[in-house]
């Protein structure tokens, strides 16, 4: 179906409910001011460290090379509004999640997947009192089963109701993201609507991993990087699939392991720093970085039981540039994160007892340092060339093949007037 | 044709911009390529672009790589800051764009592409679009289109017809052809459409002569010798690119000449040369029953008179008024035409044996007037200077010599005139006086020719951008009214920019070969567009061509080197 049929679609709900179209307004996918990298500052302790002077230039069979790179873009508008005494805003997100492959080391597209979804507060709408049509469109709501809906049944559009949200409760009850009253605070329900496309990108990001997981024989035979720490994609990972249920409470090493061993996730915006450790790295220059290891638990602010099983690697990625760059203010901005889960760094027959691991994560760090250095070394190749970003803090901290990555995949989302035409 | 096969989806090689900084306009537009090494473009390759019921046929006019890469700092720091030896992981993605500008389309509207339609290389199917603007029987073979990547395939090369009626008349005619001397682009390509103009006379039964002035070396000279058969023909190719020695060109002329017997069979159309030239030229032996021109009083006109006593010399008004007040007693008046040049020097000589003591003015034996005797002295001067520099091609004691005539033309035959070694005045003179001839057999029609192609390089000495002569205004008169009397100039020179700008924006064709910057910077060459930035980097046998029946566009054409000009092997 292509995409105008499908807005032709969205927009005859619309019409049906009585929804007036609303101007345009484009929201960037990430459009993060500086001020949200290292913002925050936590207690942790360096594992290991590491100094390493890569040599792009020698080929060697021991360092990991990685070929696929993942990432996910979304645009999310405003199109209409339904005047219930005040007018509710209905969003429309395009997500579009997507893996490019390098091949002698060229970029070329290898999967990916796009959707459209309708964004309406519907539960809060009907408990008011409102009587509208509930869309026709596959819902993706708390049940999840979403690979299925988008993978399998090949759906393009769906619907999802920002009043609910995915999550349960710790008493296990479905958690109600808007309340009837909660309506009339409009920036309330539109902040819901932008993080709710923010979270099915990240499902969508999943979809493709696991797509591609699935497609080899479930394992991933080459090296991954995706753009964004690694918990982004667990934490939801019940939501793709029955099969991925669990990843975050790290349910059953034979799940987590295939799928975790070969992923690392690159973070460009870091905005939690460790207290000790950072001065080395900050120092570091083209002769020498310096890279501290953390516990990713101690590093960021989530409380997922998985953070406990990444590790998380600063790196100064490009000292050269920060040193002659006229507008830097801050080195903490020069820093990526790489996040390191620890089926990477373990054969599968060592990733089995949980508490084990927890407990030694040191001495197996220490057991694993060789390989740990060349996984970096293998990271740190990918400095150059730089992203054609000319954000500063991308040309310090991204990836190429993930800006590429990005690129692509943002050359295919719909412009807002595109995904707002004849609403 | 191509081997592709239209339609299929491997056979797309890009598609059409349509986005705010590369807007698509009805005649030009920009596209980009897919990333593969097989497909190799380049100016000047015409593609086929289509979509949403339109069938377009596009020259690719301007080329350029870019990638994400925003500047050339970034370049630098993206090389480990500076370092050459560094190879990156990843490559950045280089997309090809090229400008496109169309040359046909179908329907025939002149309207924007409404959508990104698909690139891909021509085949059989669109050559009809191309020249359906030409009927059968007015198609001359003009040099070929590149259309693939693969230029040893003949398919590769897309033939490229001008029109008979804006070649020959009467809708339009005459050809300029420019570029620097000694890369087989002005003399070759003249004769690539001689050859092409005889086969269409040929097939379509029509009487064509040609003739070409020799004015250097021995371009023409070896005209009659062409190989007996293919076999023969191809073994002389076969020597001959071996002997130049480019790989690339080599298989591009194999391929060349394969497709042009397709539509020009120059062993079949074999046209029978007549060599004309001078008593004394040491390149005699050179022709085949050559036949000795030379000229006498009769033989001349009143402007031809002109330009042989006052050449590059600005006459003063007694030295032109004594000179038509003889012309007009011995040349015009003279039923008898029996005055020779030595008679004319008599009569000079004779007038300034006076007693100047009654004065300086003087009368000539029956002309009318009296004149100055040094106005008739600087006359004399004249005559003697020109007798004694042409004394190959005049002839003193007899009225008439052996002129060059309309007569002397054959029907779908190559007429060459020697010129080489002659001094400029005599060569003026010659190309003055054939040219006249034609112009007037044709009008009054004497003999069953019905069209000449008359080609001469060094157009720059007889059609100089200043200055006054007889030949630049019989020049400049054919150009205007040629067509009409199906009188067609071939003219060729290095730089148009040194020809008069009438002449040059009469021709209905123009073909540009090499040339520098310098003289393609020229005003007169606005017409090639952006094609201009790469007549600088033409090869032997590519050329920028101008035909003015395709009003939308210059192309870049493609033709083999002459046959004859491998015998030597």
């Amino acid at each position: 179906m292509n995409n105008k049929k499908r807005i032709e679609e969205i927009k005859d709900y619309l019409n049906t409910i009585g929804a007036k179209p609303l101007h345009p307004i484009d929201i960037p996918e990430e459009k993060s001011p500086d001020k949200h990298i290292a913002n925050k500052i936590t207690s942790s302790d360096v594992i290991e460290e590491f100094d390493i002077k890569p040599d792009y230039n020698i080929p060697n069979s021991d360092i990991p090379e990685f070929k696929y790179f993942v990432d996910g873009v979304e645009r999310t508008i405003p199109i209409a509004s339904i005047s219930l005494g005040i007018p509710i805003p209905l969003h429309i997100t395009h997500l579009i999640a997507g893996i490019m492959e390098r091949t002698n080391k060229m970029m070329k597209p290898y999967k990916k997947k796009d959707i459209l979804v309708l964004i309406l507060p519907y539960s809060a709408i009907i408990a008011k009192g409102y009587q509208i049509q509930k869309p026709q469109f596959e819902e993706l709501d708390w049940r999840g089963d979403f690979y299925n809906k988008i993978w399998n049944k090949n759906n393009e559009i769906f619907f999802t109701d920002s009043s609910i949200s995915f999550q349960f409760s710790p008493r296990g009850t479905l958690e109600t993201e808007l309340k009837p009253d909660d309506l009339v605070a409009l920036g309330d329900v539109r902040s819901k609507a932008l993080n709710r496309a923010k979270v099915l990108l990240r499902t969508m990001e999943l979809g493709v991993l696991w797509d591609l997981f699935k497609s080899n024989n479930k394992k991933f035979k080459d090296w991954i990087i995706l753009d964004g720490p690694i918990i982004r994609l667990t934490k939801y990972a019940r939501l793709v699939s029955q099969e991925l249920q669990g990843l975050e409470y790290l349910k059953d090493p034979s799940t987590t392991y295939p799928f975790l061993s070969k992923i690392i996730g690159a973070v460009k915006r870091v905005s939690v720093v460790p207290n000790t450790g950072l001065d080395k790295v900050l120092k570091s220059d083209h002769n020498n970085f310096h890279i501290s290891l953390y516990k990713l638990s101690q590093v960021i602010e989530e409380d997922d039981e998985i953070e406990e099983y990444i590790l998380a690697a600063f790196v100064k990625l490009r000292p050269e540039i920060v040193e002659y760059h006229p507008t830097i203010w801050s080195l903490t901005s020069s820093l990526t994160r790489f996040d390191i889960p620890i089926p990477a760094i373990l054969d599968e027959g060592d990733y089995k007892d949980y508490m084990i691991i927890k407990e030694k994560l040191k001495e197996i760090v220490k057991n694993k340092r060789n390989f740990l250095e060349a996984l970096l070394t293998s990271l740190l190749t990918e400095r150059w060339p730089l992203p054609s970003s000319l954000e500063q803090n991308r040309i310090l901290t991204e990836l190429y093949p993930i800006d590429e990555t990005e690129r692509w995949l943002k050359a295919h989302l719909r412009s807002s007037i595109e995904l707002s035409q004849g609403i | 044709m191509s081997s592709n096969t239209q339609g299929s989806s491997n056979n797309i090689i890009g598609r059409i911009v349509v986005s705010r900084d590369k807007p698509a306009k009805p005649n030009e537009f920009w596209g980009w390529i897919k990333s593969d090494k097989n497909i190799q473009l380049e100016v000047g390759t015409v593609l086929t672009v289509e979509g949403e019921g339109s069938k377009i046929i596009a020259t690719i006019e301007d080329m350029e790589s870019i990638s994400d890469i925003p500047d050339r700092l970034h370049e630098f720091y993206g090389f480990d800051y500076g370092n050459p030896l560094n190879e990156p992981p990843t490559k950045p993605q280089v997309i090809k764009y090229i400008k496109l500008r169309v040359i046909a389309r179908d329907p025939k509207i002149f309207v924007s592409p409404d959508d990104r339609f698909k690139i891909r290389f021509v085949n059989s199917n669109d050559i009809d679009i191309f020249i359906r603007d030409i009927p059968q029987d007015k198609r001359v073979l003009g040099g070929f289109l590149k259309v693939n990547s693969d230029e040893k395939v003949p398919s590769s090369w897309l033939p490229v017809f001008l029109h008979a009626d804006y070649l020959l008349g009467p809708e339009g005619a005459h050809v300029n052809i420019t570029g620097k001397s000694g890369l087989a682009t002005k003399t070759s390509y003249a004769l690539f459409l001689s050859y092409a103009i005889l086969a269409w006379a040929k097939a379509n039964d029509k009487k064509v002569a040609i003739v070409l002035f020799n004015v250097k070396s021995r371009d023409f000279l070896r005209l009659h010798k062409l190989p007996d058969d293919w076999t023969k023909a191809n073994e002389w190719i076969e020597k001959w690119v071996n002997k130049i020695g480019d790989i690339r060109i080599k298989d591009r002329i194999k391929a060349l000449w394969e497709q042009t017997k397709n539509y020009v069979d120059v062993l079949k159309v074999k046209p029978d040369v007549y060599y004309f030239t001078y008593q004394g030229d040491p390149d005699m032996n050179n022709m085949v029953n050559p036949q000795i021109y030379n000229y006498g009083f009769h033989d001349l006109s009143r402007e031809e008179f002109n330009t042989a006593l006052f050449d590059r010399v600005e006459p003063t008004d007694p030295q032109l008024n004594l000179l038509d007040a003889y012309l007009e007693r011995y040349l015009l008046n003279n039923t008898r035409r029996d005055h020779t040049f030595n008679m004319m020097l008599d009569n000079l000589q004779t007038a300034i044996q006076i007693d100047t003591s009654r004065g300086y003015y003087t009368r000539i034996r029956e002309v009318q007037g009296t004149h100055h005797i040094s106005t008739i002295r600087a006359l004399i001067n004249r005559l003697h200077g020109f007798l004694s520099r042409t004394s190959n091609i005049i002839v003193r004691n007899n009225s008439t010599g052996r002129p060059i005539t309309f007569n002397d033309l054959r029907p779908n035959s190559l007429h060459v005139i020697q010129l080489y070694r002659l001094d400029d005045s005599a060569n003026r003179l010659i190309v003055n006086n054939v040219i006249r001839r034609i112009r007037e057999g044709l009008e009054a029609q004497t003999n069953e020719i019905e069209r000449v192609v008359v080609i001469t390089d060094e157009l720059n000495k007889y059609a100089p951008k200043s200055g006054e002569s007889s030949i630049k205004e019989q020049i400049i008169h054919i150009v205007a009214r040629g067509r009409d009397i199906r009188l067609s100039l071939m003219g060729a020179q290095q730089f148009a920019s040194e020809i008069d700008s009438e002449v040059y924006g009469n021709c209905s064709t123009k073909a540009v070969g090499c040339s520098d910057t310098s003289e393609i910077s020229d005003a007169i060459y606005r017409y090639l567009g952006d094609l201009k930035e790469q007549v600088p980097y033409l090869n032997k046998g590519e050329i920028m061509l101008y035909h003015s029946i395709y009003t939308m566009t210059v192309m870049k054409v493609f033709f083999p080197p002459p046959l004859h000009v491998m015998s030597d092997n």
